[in-house]
């Protein structure tokens, strides 16, 4: 599974259904609607997701996991890197703490990286 | 009769921050309020006993950081709601990551529902 996907399916987890559209996922990523329109598209192909229409506007779509998705979910490398930080002595955890902290409000986490967005093509 | 919950709310928009107190009031929460960093570490030194926590991740002059390490340093638990809506610079993915990373047990994406934010605030009190 590609990072773009994981990271939809991780926001899918976590968010509750009235923030499950390609719109509001696009925000929070920090990227436009297409490439997550793809990205959930793939997903869906490979029955992680499905998209239902929403009664009170049919033009748009709520995006769920689904079972297989939520079974994916066990396999999120994220579980094994946090696992294998938490076996660090406390001061090698808090110094990676605030590494991670820095490099995510420093960098600005993917706004200003095409990364996600070029791996979804 | 039990006392009622405490909850330290941190928001530096005004607008909103009035919104959230008044619907955790009406809730039967006890809300102390804050607007930045400084405010906000002054009422968990004044008022040593929260519940809960709801912090604005992004805060004018500053982050929710210095907030939730205060929080850590009390020696409770105190479980942390994170909210954001996000900036031009950083995008609200790496915001949860932080937060979580940080010690917040959920995130919440502005904006949202009041159902949502009582469904988070229950179950990070029953956590």
């Amino acid at each position: 599974m590609q990072p773009l996907q994981w990271s939809i399916i991780r926001y899918l987890a976590r968010m509750p259904a009235d923030q499950s559209e390609v719109r509001v996922i696009a925000k929070f990523l920090g990227l436009t609607r297409a490439p997550v329109t793809r990205a959930v598209a793939k997903l869906e192909s490979r029955d992680l997701v499905c998209q239902r229409s929403n009664a009170d506007d049919a033009r748009t779509k709520t995006i769920y996991l689904t079972a297989s998705g939520k079974t994916a979910l066990e396999y999120d490398p994220v579980i094994d890197a946090v696992a294998r930080v938490r076996t660090l002595p406390v001061d090698m955890q808090r110094e990676f703490i605030n590494s991670v902290r820095s490099i995510a409000l420093e960098t600005g986490g993917t706004n200003n990286d095409k990364s996600k967005e070029d791996i979804a093509r | 009769m039990t006392s009622p919950k405490r909850i330290l709310l941190v928001e530096d928009d005004a607008a909103v921050r009035d919104i959230i107190k008044e619907f955790l009031t009406s809730q039967g929460f006890g809300v102390i309020e804050a607007g930045n960093v400084d405010t906000a570490i002054a009422a968990i030194s004044a008022h040593a006993s929260f519940d809960l926590a709801v912090i604005d991740f992004l805060l004018e002059d500053s982050t929710a950081i210095p907030i939730m390490d205060a929080l850590a340093s009390q020696g409770t638990r105190i479980p942390v709601i994170a909210i954001s809506g996000g900036n031009e610079t950083i995008d609200m993915e790496a915001i949860q990551a932080v937060s979580d990373i940080s010690g917040a047990v959920t995130f919440l994406q502005k904006p949202f529902a009041k159902e949502a934010l009582i469904d988070a605030v229950t179950a990070a009190l029953h956590a």
